[in-house]
């Protein structure tokens, strides 16, 4: 029996402690407990609010479209090729509710309001938290604050009915509907709110990168021109201008860096108000994009021709700045160098052919000969795509001539748009003498005479030069009442890819609602105006 | 073996108390002299009757005269009738009734007489099984039960299956059945030797699974290994050559069909003109062209490769202690050049007795392999054949089409090394003790680890890495499991009905990890991936790492009254730790009742029925479809950088988790009969069953605006119903000629029966379509527009439902009459075959045996994506090489297929694509010869055999392939001959 009692001694060693034997701990990611309910854990998920910001300019799907959507939805640009050419021209299969389109709208939506369900997770957090030191939990609180703010506000601005959420999504409420879009009051006040939180508590300064007082008062600058707020938006639009921690850059090539001046290329110098921060190397430095290659023409396929950095490097050749945004800046502009590079010069000597026809008859290229071919008729095509302007503000300038993936800095805001924030909110007060105040050091460093008794219109011009392939000009647009008018006039060339300007309808000024995303929403959730 | 198995286990016994001097006793010994148990002693004409004890020893409790007839049966033997006589001492000789032994089967924790079986459990003939020449056990499972469905996923060296028992029951979790090996749940199966095997068995419903509970959903295989016996040494050796080599249905183009497709699609392109062969071809391919030196990618890649195999096993013991091992060497090259399997596992299974209550052993068993990969598919056959493979000098060319994208796939092979080498080590050390009469603990402990590494190099002139400067990375990986299991095992034997409870306590743990570094930049590529300390660049690593634990408790009685009627309950409560904080523990009872009718006094004198049991149960298993952690609300790493720093960041995924998970219920009612009449001619069983799978795990879509894709929740419902059938007629029987036909059938309808629950405006239920999953339709469906011909002319397209189609566009069914093709006129068509079986004879005639295997699967559909990928083919653009189909042209108004054309994919191509994947198939063809006694003896020898098999060696179906299980792109399965001895002495 001695025997016995082992076995039964060996047993109930093996039936003990089976309280805790089930209890499941994760060896390779954390718990959302750590996530919530650690200062550090609170502050490693403010690191995650930027990268899901981040994640937006992901080269998937469809060599990044999805943030490029508004970069050339607007009257400045060729819309040549590409799937992102079939956005541009407002084409059918973008522009409708359940078509191809709607999969990258689908994608915008969800990414957006997955910022704002993680912040409000964030904030509910940072609320309860103890023995976390004030002043970090205010910084968490100020951050997850502004990115829900700003996400709420490109949401808006992009789908008009949309909803404010302030409750994270939880397992039990995850499958609640809602069956109303929120008032533009209701938005903007939350918007207001949480901005005026994050400017109490953000710095002026911070790391590059990092969300800061100065940006959390240009976007309530911005969003106080939706509101018609003229007085907000100009306080703290001259709030941002006037701090001293940031200034207009004097060399234009030092905004986005330049083939001739690549260092610049990480776009973090004094004017930027945000930059997406990206880097090649170890994990979490960076996410490939594609935004770059979009706009550098197919310069390679001139016989003699290869690609090459001074030329903007690699292009895909699917859209380029139209005759019309050529034709605002004067022949002097400054921003003309800067920002484009207009000239293509045979590199490839190997190749480069004897005789070239061109509109000026037939030439007899050499190496560091400017390419030139004939620009109309069967040639129109090529022309354009091949020849057409680089755009320089979105180059990486780390990749090699032929490399295509990127994970260069993406320059987000900069001062040059609050400039015109304050600008334009001086206008509408009628203060015209201010206006032009804040249009004279754009264009004194364009090396241009300012315009005198602003205009919205001289605005909107100045918007274009300044600021165009920057991702805000689909919004000015939306925002004055003018999208309609510009692109029907403007958008492509008369000769080329000018299909916008047939496609385009007045309900165009809101994105269509995916009916993937309306179909999960409650019954009765209205699809846009005219969809 | 069957000794073996009896001495370790307690079965009903009936004895008898009363003592009587007058009482004739007796002893029943089987034909070797081994005591024979439970052999049913009658007065004839009366009901009156003992059953032998366990030593074989008898004593009758009635008294008999001289002229009594006493009969003795025992099931597996033939029937004697004695005449008492003036016998006081009866010693009687049980003869082997040689068509029905009265099996011994493993039922999981524990044995049971095959004849006492109550639940549903398929009984492998492991002997025909073993013929098939692989490592990959489940093919050896193929045809071999009734309601298994193997199908093949990688017929590469080392390859394997996926096993899916009476349906698909699970969407998100696996349907692989849980494998139980020597009393161990096992997840790979494919490393043991099967020359150790002994038997397998199938645990097919809910009654016989429910010992393994919440992991039984899919099914339970239970695989048993050889052990030592305790007569003389034995040594054995077993060996096989053989060649592999392709098979196939169907034929791509040669370069001059290529050709004609290439022109057909530039004229289509160029208003019906065609165009001069100098803008149709680049100069290479009209070289080639003219030349005639066609390259034949299928030649070139795919080559005959042998395989062999060596079995060494060692056996022997004394009365106490008994051992079996072996030793066995596998080695296969691939068909496809560069890949092999080279394979050495060794095991020792020990028993040793210590006294006659305290026994103990232990198995070991190790493995070593090493793995070759080359290529996972064959999409390079689809180059044109218009290609140069060599240059001038023979050597392999780099471009063979002269496009500086497309690598040579030989270029590639050469470039390139991909090995991965993996050990396992299983150690269970058993010990069983009877702590009082009847009443036995038994404590089963193991341990197992498996590791493996692997390194994997493209060198800097290797398609997919000159870019890089090369490629390396390194994986390791392991997996370590523990598992104890305590066992308490009671008989209570009454007169006439006995009790068997088993109760069991287990423990179990489960670890996994891997870890896999890439790095780029080679200097050089002198070390290949073990280089990879000088790569100049680091790729981000990965690490995977989980735990899985289950604690879990077992109680199982059986009753038996009369040896006639059977009942078992079965309980199982398993806490396992991926399920829910909230629904930690499971519990899964069954049920199930058996009738052994032909013992019934009214049948039993009816010579025809040798064998008539119904049996009927009914019970729940479980599904742990769940991933570890997937309960918990997880952070997974969101880096940023700031200033050029790096910061940790941690975001939940897009997956929301669900605290309130659990187990998928899958409750069966099963209905069987077990048969064998006319004095066995004709034996076999059938079953009829019904499994419903609730709370069935769904991966639902969120709303978009939650920030979150998808919950997974327990809201569905799926069911399988089926039939299947094995039947075995034992034709002839005789010592020198003996012949028997087996066959096997199943037939399993699977049908979604809810969804989310959530209904439309009109009541219905809502189906899925993102998915592809709707409520009265199987999980496995392909939904696709109906393939329905070519438009032959104009004539035909005017005023159709298809306006805008072309002369050799493909015409599809407006199936909903609208007049216009939508979404809406798609179909669903079923994956699944309709019904699947087999058909296998056996014939004996003096030493030679003659083994022969029929397989078919009929009504199952699949999309063969090479008559419809452009990558693989089928878009008859003129780009690529493909399947060689007859397509429209012009002059040919009757294809079949569409026209080609160069700058356009086919609409609705993959309609056409849908085809017929039934087949029939010449398994195993497999000759023996024993040599004679004598000869063998003179060799100091008790048997030799040679034998030859052939597998696969004819195949009809439809579905163009090299295989109908398997695409044409994926590594082919061919067909092979063996040749193999065997000798024992």
């Amino acid at each position: 029996m001695k025997v016995l009692k082992y076995l039964i001694v060996g047993l109930f060693l093996t039936l003990g402690s089976c309280d805790n034997y089930l209890d499941e701990e994760p060896l390779t990611d954390v718990s959302i407990d750590y996530l919530y309910n650690t200062p550090d854990g609170l502050e490693a998920g403010v690191v995650g609010l930027y990268n899901f910001n981040r994640d937006i300019y992901h080269i998937w799907p469809n060599e990044s479209s999805k943030p490029l959507w508004t970069y050339v939805q607007n009257d400045l640009v060729v819309p040549a090729a590409g799937y992102i050419s079939i956005i541009g021209q407002f084409g059918k299969s973008a522009m409708k509710p359940d078509q191809y389109g709607s999969l990258f709208l689908k994608l915008l939506w969800q990414d957006y309001y997955r910022i704002i369900d993680r912040s409000n997770a964030l904030i509910k957090a940072a609320e309860a938290i103890e023995g976390m030191k004030e002043e970090d939990r205010l910084q968490v609180l100020a951050v997850s604050r502004y990115f829900r703010a700003h996400s709420l506000f490109t949401l808006y601005r992009l789908f008009n009915n949309v909803y404010i959420k302030t409750e994270p999504t939880t397992p039990e409420n995850v499958f609640d509907k809602v069956s109303k879009p929120s008032t533009k009051e209701e938005i903007f006040k939350a918007i207001d709110e949480d901005l005026e939180f994050a400017i109490k508590n953000l710095p002026w300064t911070d790391t590059p990168g990092r969300v800061t007082q100065a940006l959390a008062r240009h976007i309530r600058a911005k969003a106080a021109l939706w509101e018609e707020d003229w007085a907000a938006a100009a306080e703290n639009a001259e709030a941002v201008i006037n701090n001293g921690n940031y200034w207009l850059e004097t060399d234009l090539k030092n905004i986005f860096g330049h083939p001739s001046n690549p260092d610049a290329g990480d776009r973090n110098g004094p004017e930027s108000l945000f930059t997406i921060q990206n880097e090649e190397g170890s994990a979490g430095a960076g996410v490939p994009n594609f935004i770059g290659v979009n706009f550098v023409p197919r310069y390679d396929k001139i016989p003699g021709m290869k690609f090459a950095s001074e030329f903007g490097g690699r292009g895909f050749g699917f859209i380029f700045p139209n005759k019309y945004l050529m034709g605002l800046y004067e022949s002097y502009d400054k921003r003309l160098d800067a920002y484009y590079n207009r000239k293509y010069y045979y590199n490839d000597p190997e190749n480069i052919p004897d005789s070239v026809l061109t509109d000026d008859g037939w030439v007899y290229p050499k190496e560091g000969d400017e390419v030139k071919i004939v620009t109309s008729g069967s040639n129109t095509s090529a022309y354009y795509r091949e020849l057409s302007p680089a755009v320089l503000k979105l180059i990486d300038y780390t990749l090699g001539p032929n490399e295509a993936v990127s994970r260069g800095n993406i320059l987000v805001y900069r001062l040059a748009e609050t400039y015109l924030v304050a600008a334009e909110a001086y206008m509408r007060m009628g203060n015209l003498g201010k206006a032009q105040e804040f249009i004279v050091p754009l264009t004194d460093r364009a090396g241009v005479p300012p315009p005198f008794n602003v205009t919205i219109n001289d605005i909107m011009q100045e918007h274009a030069r300044e600021l165009a392939f920057e991702g805000h000009r689909f919004f000015f647009l939306k925002r004055i009442g003018k999208l309609l008018s510009q692109v029907q006039n403007f958008s492509g060339n008369a000769d080329y890819k000018n299909e916008a300007r047939g496609n385009i309808k007045p309900h165009y000024v809101n994105m269509p609602i995916p009916q993937s995303v309306l179909e999960l929403l409650g019954e009765g959730y209205p699809q846009n105006e005219g969809y | 073996m069957y000794k073996y198995l009896f001495s370790l286990i307690l079965l009903i016994t009936l004895s008898s108390n009363l003592l009587s001097q007058n009482k004739l006793k007796g002893m029943v010994n089987d034909s070797k002299g081994e005591a024979l148990s439970f052999v049913a002693i009658q007065l004839k004409g009366t009901s009156k009757g003992v059953v032998s004890d366990l030593d074989g020893k008898f004593e009758l409790e009635f008294d008999v005269h001289k002229n009594d007839i006493l009969v003795f049966s025992s099931i597996g033997y033939k029937s004697q009738e004695i005449v008492v006589g003036e016998n006081k001492y009866l010693h009687v000789i049980m003869l082997d009734d040689a068509k029905l032994l009265d099996e011994v089967v493993v039922v999981g924790y524990g044995v049971q007489k095959k004849s006492d079986i109550t639940g549903s459990v398929s009984i492998v003939k492991v002997e025909d099984a073993k013929r098939v020449p692989t490592t990959n056990i489940a093919e050896i499972l193929r045809g071999k039960s009734s309601g298994v469905k193997v199908t093949l996923d990688d017929p590469s060296p080392g390859g394997s299956s996926s096993i899916v028992l009476r349906g698909r029951s699970s969407l998100l979790g696996g349907s692989s059945p849980l494998f139980v090996v020597d009393g161990v749940a096992t997840e790979n199966i494919n490393g043991i030797n099967t020359e150790d095997v002994v038997s397998i068995e199938v645990l097919k419903d809910a009654s016989s699974q429910a010992i393994y509970g919440a992991r039984a959903g899919n099914g339970v295989i239970l695989i048993t290994t050889r052990r030592g016996e305790s007569d003389k040494f034995k040594v054995s050796y077993h060996g096989y050559r053989g060649v592999q080599s392709l098979t196939k249905n169907f034929n791509l183009y040669n370069g001059k069909e290529w050709a004609d497709l290439r022109r057909e699609a530039y004229r289509s392109d160029n208003n019906d003109e065609y165009e001069p062969d100098d803008y149709v071809f680049t100069p290479l391919q009209l070289e080639v062209l003219n030349s005639g030196k066609y390259v034949d990618w299928e030649d070139e890649t795919i080559n005959d490769a042998t395989q062999q195999n060596h079995s060494l096993t060692l056996s022997g013991g004394s009365e106490k202690t008994k051992i079996y091992t072996s030793l066995s060497y596998f080695d296969q090259a691939g068909i496809i050049e560069g890949s092999s399997y080279k394979r050495g596992t060794a095991r020792i299974n020990l028993d040793h007795k210590v006294s006659s209550r305290f026994s103990f052993g232990g198995n070991i068993h190790l493995l070593t392999d090493k793995k070759n990969i080359r290529s996972g598919g064959l999409n390079f056959i689809t180059l044109p054949p218009l290609s140069k493979v060599r240059d001038e000098e023979g050597n392999i060319s780099r471009f063979p089409t002269g496009d500086p994208n497309t690598v040579n796939p030989l270029w590639n092979i050469k470039e390139s090394l991909n090995e991965v080498f993996a050990n396992e080590y299983q150690f269970t050390l058993f010990g069983e003790y009877e702590l009082f009469k009847n009443f036995k603990y038994k404590i089963n402990t193991n341990i197992s680890r498996n590791d493996y590494h692997g390194g994997a190099y493209e060198s800097r002139v290797h398609g997919s890495a000159f870019a890089t400067n090369g490629r390396a990375s390194l994986v390791s990986g392991n997996r370590s499991s523990y598992l104890i299991e305590n066992i308490f095992n009671y008989n209570l034997n009454f007169k006439d009905n006995g009790l068997n409870f088993t109760f069991v306590q287990a423990a179990e743990e489960i670890k996994k990890s891997n870890f896999k570094t890439t790095a780029t930049e080679f200097p050089n590529d002198q070390l290949g991936y073990n280089g990879i300390e000088s790569a100049a660049e680091i790729l981000p690593v990965s690490r995977f790492a989980q735990k899985r634990r289950l604690l879990s408790f077992m109680g199982r009685v059986r009753y038996n009254l009369k040896n006639r009627y059977l009942i078992t309950l079965t309980g199982r409560r398993d806490g396992s730790s991926v399920f829910a904080k909230n629904n930690k523990w499971a519990f899964f009872p069954a049920f199930a009742f058996a009738w052994k009718a032909h013992l019934e006094p009214w049948l039993e004198n009816i010579d025809a029925i040798n064998e008539l049991k119904f049996r009927f149960s009914y019970g729940s298993v479980g599904n742990q479809a769940i991933r570890p952690y997937q309960t918990l609300g997880l952070a997974s790493a969101e880096n940023y950088i700031f200033g050029g720093v790096v910061y940790g960041g941690y975001q939940p995924g897009t997956q929301l988790f669900n605290p309130n998970l659990k187990w998928e219920t899958s409750t069966t009612t099963n209905i069987g009969l077990d048969f064998g009449l006319f004095n066995n001619f004709l034996v076999g069983n059938i079953e009829i069953y019904d499994k419903q799978t609730t709370d069935l795990l769904i991966d639902r879509s969120t709303p978009q605006g939650t920030g979150y894709t998808s919950l997974i929740s327990n809201i569905g419902r799926v069911q399988n119903r089926g039939v299947e059938l094995g039947i075995t007629a034992n034709v002839f029987g005789s010592k020198s000629f003996n012949w028997s036909i087996s066959s096997s059938f199943s037939k399993n309808k699977n049908e979604i029966k809810e969804l989310f629950g959530e209904v439309d405006s009109l009541g219905n239920l809502l189906d899925d379509i993102s998915k592809n999953r709707f409520i009265g339709e199987p999980i496995n469906i392909i939904y696709q527009y109906e393939y329905d011909g070519i438009w032959k002319n104009e004539k035909e397209i005017e005023g159709s439902y298809m306006p805008d189609a072309r002369p050799g566009d493909i015409r599809v069914k407006d199936v909903n009459g609208d007049g216009e093709i939508t979404a809406d006129d798609r179909v669903i068509f079923h994956k699944d075959p309709d019904w699947f079986g087999s058909l296998s004879t056996n014939i004996g005639f003096k030493g030679l045996e003659l083994y022969i295997d029929m397989y078919m699967v009929q009504g199952a559909i699949r999309t063969n994506n090479y008559l419809a990928g452009f990558n693989e083919g089928g878009t008859l653009q003129g780009v690529l090489n493909g399947i060689k189909v007859d397509y429209w042209t012009p002059e040919n108004p009757e294809g079949t297929f569409p026209r080609p054309r160069r700058n356009e994919t086919p609409s609705y191509i993959w309609a056409a694509a849908v085809s017929d994947a039934s087949y029939i198939r010449l398994r195993t063809f497999s000759l023996a010869y024993h040599l004679p006694k004598t000869w063998v003896s003179k060799m100091k020898l008790s048997n030799v055999t040679i034998y030859g098999t052939g597998s696969n060696l004819w195949t009809k179906t439809d579905f163009l392939s090299y295989s109908p299980e398997l695409n044409v792109g994926s590594y082919p399965d061919g067909k092979s001959f063996v040749f193999g001895i065997k000798i024992t002495n």
